[in-house]
């Protein structure tokens, strides 16, 4: 096995990885916010694939107006998510949310399939096909690209959340809704927002995975599993835990799918999460929070 | 009408339409559909254990499903064993794989269990795809043998048919005997306050994993009718995800929790897309949107719909009238209060110098860099009332939730009566004579007043899942003197006449009196008690005084913590006093009164002046 055939697996691995930890990320922010997991993640990176394929194979928009009229289509898509699938249910228990989630999500999966057909489709790429030779290892440009886009939305993240009013303001909801409430914080507001920013980052996996696969209606289902793996590996809550869980993992898969089977690619993130879960269930940086009685 | 009449004229209403329904139906399509419906409903049946029963989501029920049919079509096909020995392999084979799914899932809660179960059912179509020796592939498995009995093959849909509605009725009676059971109040517990079912003395972890397992079984037989009857073959894509989600709804739109409702939801939802034909591809999504209203508008489902109906209460209290249960509460309220003649109770009854019975050493719990308690030691004697106050966030409550097991201390050593306890589950603890109630009342709220003081007699009993099915004679005494216990309880507390009642809806001050009620009825060496007066007027304060003393003279010890300080200087043998996570006083209320530091840290000069 040589170096060069190694590192284009850890390129693949890192740009999966990528992708699972933007799908995780907004896991794990509806999470903090609502203390709801949403079952239905996968979907907000299927829905915003479709549209982009829609828009640029049908409408022959470019890749620039497309990103823009995808993004504000999934912000909006976030708003009215959180109005059907969480709103009518925030005084109830988990469990209805979350069987509200899964409804939602196979709605969409469906409703999917009957507008663009049951075939597989493939987006245009907005990077050329051949690859890219660095320093004799050969990259699909497209991994390239999808690791600079998830670090430049980190990046905005962290700006975002630490130096801007509305993200303190978020992030105080998410520590108490009640206390935020009563410094005048809008919570239903920031709630939404919350909602609107995950699904934007579900916009960005959509459009940045799409030319790699082809674009179906059960995409979603896998990045959403797998994007939940990766937060549980992280710990679960944590920000930093779903960026590292889910590179972790994508790297994981594409090593044991080359080394140990390529026919059960799938079922590698469910064993380490098996395996987490017997061996340190609170994940990488999670810690260990009891309820408070 | 008579007990004895009421309890033959189920079976033989159920006798009389299996009996006819294949007459009646003789077209065999729908007959197959029937089959259909029938095998859907035992899986639902199985779903409404875990998640109606126990309130854990499992999104495998199909899987589980699958599993059933393929161990007994492998097994019968590859291997011609009979098609009765595939059923119990169906059920074990299943209910094993919900063990193994469920120990490293269900010590945690909610999510967990539910992405783990997708996970399963990925990895299952990933096995049953690849694995082509052992289950061909894509391609399924055909032939699938009928069953036999003697040298008759029951083969044409109305012959299975027997069989499925008879495996369906033994089913549905398990389901519903289990929930009137202690394994099946167990369950209740976890569904309505995990943690409170812990410190009750429910072993929580091994009680979701039964349900688990108990629920995979189900789908397991579910999945044995499936493969044996109708079109004889399976292949993997029947097992998929979305039909774990239609299980799913047909449990829900049934009536989460209502084994008869599980039953009604999945005939309904095998039926109705008969009729609803014209809907074509889109028929999955009028599920998904349905999934969402009936979360919405009818978070009940279909049972609690017709359980709110005038003439279905009705019919159930006529059910009910003279169930065991109900006779023996109303024997317990027609005694008269021959023994009960309030007597009253002076601190000196209870008070000397009883052996130590808790031991805490060191004991120091941290939270990241704060110290929540830091390095504390007690003692409280047998027969004492002792008291722990302290300013908020001194670290009380903290104590509290180390010496019932919810929180693992940092450092230090607890023992009970000799026995260490610290680092145990709160399960054990309770049952090795400590009980407790809580700050901010955990009640099983939506299980009556009765139920959630049997439930606190849980770890004095034994009857097990078998047990609690077949309702075996020591089954019947065990229920019966746990009954008697609660009753006592109840009239202890003042509860008496409310048994009936859910305890949601009681008013705040019998809640903390029904939460006294469940803890008192594990037979406690030590009662904890988290600010029991918080929230009480003054008449129903000096109520819970006299109780506090009355609790004492049965033997029981009590270790409260309170900031009502007349409460405490009144009631109290001891006094232990926390700041910062430090003891800085303890004795006699007179010396506690009096000590500088107590005052100037937490009594405040009134107090002192008094």
């Amino acid at each position: 096995m040589d170096l060069s055939t190694n590192l284009q697996m850890l390129a693949a691995g890192l740009a999966m990885g990528s992708i699972y930890a933007l799908v995780a990320l907004g896991f794990v922010l509806i999470f903090n916010a609502v203390n709801v997991v949403n079952f239905a993640q996968g979907e907000f990176a299927m829905v915003p694939a479709f549209v982009a394929v829609w828009l640029m194979s049908y409408l022959h928009l470019s890749f620039a107006v497309t990103c823009v009229i995808t993004v504000v289509f999934m912000g909006i898509f976030g708003i009215v998510f959180e109005r059907i699938a969480y709103y009518p249910l925030r005084h109830r228990s988990f469990l209805p949310v979350i069987i509200s989630t899964i409804g939602v999500g196979i709605f969409l999966k469906n409703g999917a399939q009957i507008i663009f057909g049951a075939e597989p489709l493939s987006m245009p790429r907005p990077t050329p096909v051949t690859a890219l030779n660095i320093f004799g290892v050969f990259v699909d440009p497209q991994y390239i690209v999808i690791i600079l886009c998830t670090l430049a939305l980190l990046g905005f993240q962290y700006f975002f959340f630490e130096k801007t009013m509305l993200g303190k303001k978020m992030l105080a909801t998410a520590q108490d809704k009640q206390m935020a409430r009563l410094l005048g914080i809008r919570v239903a507001t920031m709630i939404a927002i919350t909602f609107v920013y995950s699904s934007i980052l579900g916009a960005a996996a959509g459009i940045l995975v799409g030319p790699i696969f082809f674009v179906t209606k059960d995409m979603g289902a896998m990045i959403g599993v797998k994007a939940f793996c990766s937060s549980i590996v992280g710990g679960f809550g944590s920000v930093p835990g779903a960026i590292l869980g889910g590179v972790i993992l994508g790297v994981i898969e594409v090593f044991a799918a080359y080394y140990i089977s390529s026919a059960y690619r799938d079922a590698f993130a469910f064993i380490i999460l098996i395996l987490v879960l017997l061996l340190r269930p609170q994940g990488i940086f999670g810690e260990k929070i009891a309820e408070k009685a | 009408m008579n007990t004895r009449i009421k309890s033959l004229l189920v079976p033989a209403v159920l006798v009389v339409v299996v009996l006819l329904l294949p007459r009646l139906i003789t077209s065999s399509y729908w007959l197959n559909l029937i089959n259909l419906a029938i095998s859907f409903s035992v899986a639902c049946l199985g779903l409404n254990i875990v998640l109606g029963y126990a309130g854990q989501l499992s999104l495998a029920q199909a899987a589980f499903w699958g599993v059933g049919a393929y161990t007994s079509a492998i097994l019968t096909t590859q291997l011609g064993l009979p098609v009765w020995t595939g059923m119990f392999a169906a059920f074990f084979v299943a209910a094993l794989c919900g063990v193994l799914l469920g120990i490293p899932t269900l010590k945690l809660s909610g999510h967990y269990l539910a992405m783990a179960t997708i996970g399963f059912g990925i990895i299952l179509q990933l096995i049953l795809v690849n694995e082509i020796w052992l289950t061909n592939g894509s391609d399924g498995i055909t032939k699938i043998p009928s069953p036999w009995i003697g040298s008759f093959e029951l083969k044409d849909p109305a012959t299975f048919f027997y069989v499925a509605a008879v495996s369906l009725i033994l089913l549905t009676w398990g389901a519903i005997r289990l929930k009137n059971s202690r394994v099946g109040r167990a369950f209740m517990a976890i569904r309505e306050n995990e943690m409170a079912a812990g410190a009750t003395g429910v072993d929580t972890t091994y009680y979701k994993i039964i349900a688990f397992a108990l629920s995979a079984g189900y789908a397991g037989v579910g999945g044995w009718l499936f493969a044996h009857g109708g079109s004889h073959y399976i292949s993997p894509d029947t097992f998929s995800f979305e039909q774990s989600v239609i299980l799913l709804v047909m449990t829900v739109l049934g009536g989460n929790g209502s084994a008869i409702g599980s039953i009604v939801g999945g005939t309904l939802l095998t039926l109705l897309p008969e009729v609803l034909r014209f809907l074509k591809d889109s028929y999955m999504m009028v599920y998904a949107a349905g999934i969402v209203l009936i979360m919405i508008f009818m978070p009940r489902g279909i049972a609690g719909l017709v359980g709110n109906l005038p003439a279905s209460l009705r019919f159930r209290t006529w059910w009910n009238a003279d169930s065991t249960a109900a006779r023996q509460v109303a024997a317990a309220s027609s005694q008269e209060n021959s023994g009960g003649s309030r007597k009253t109770y002076r601190p000196e009854d209870c008070a000397g110098a009883g052996e130590v019975l808790l031991t805490v050493k060191g004991l120091a719990k941290h939270f990241g860099g704060l110290k929540a308690v830091d390095g504390v030691d007690m003692q409280v004697r047998r027969g004492e009332i002792q008291a722990l106050i302290g300013p908020n966030g001194s670290g009380k409550t903290t104590i509290l939730n180390m010496l019932s097991g919810l929180y693992i201390p940092t450092a230090g050593e607890i023992s009970l009566g000799g026995a260490a306890i610290a680092g145990k589950k709160p399960h054990a603890i309770t049952s090795l004579g400590m009980a407790r109630t809580f700050q901010n009342i955990r009640l099983f709220g939506e299980l009556t007043v009765l139920e959630n003081v049997l439930i606190g007699r849980h770890c004095h009993s034994r009857a097990g899942l078998f047990a609690s099915i077949l309702r075996l004679p020591s089954q019947k005494a065990e229920e019966a003197g746990i009954r008697a216990k609660a009753l006592e309880m109840l009239e202890f507390v003042g509860l008496k006449g409310k048994e009936f009642a859910q305890a949601n809806s009681l008013p705040y001050g019998q809640q903390r009196l029904l939460e006294l009620a469940r803890a008192l009825a594990s037979d406690p060496q030590l009662l904890l008690l988290d600010e029991p007066a918080a929230g009480l007027n003054a008449a129903e304060t000096d109520a819970l005084v006299g109780l506090l003393f009355q609790i004492c003279t049965r033997g029981v010890t009590i270790l409260l913590v309170e900031h009502d300080m007349n409460l405490v200087m009144n009631v109290s043998d001891h006094i232990t006093v926390l700041n910062f996570g430090r003891k800085i006083a303890e004795g006699s209320a007179e010396e506690i009164e009096k000590n500088q530091e107590v005052i100037d840290a937490y009594l405040g000069t009134e107090v002192g002046n008094a």
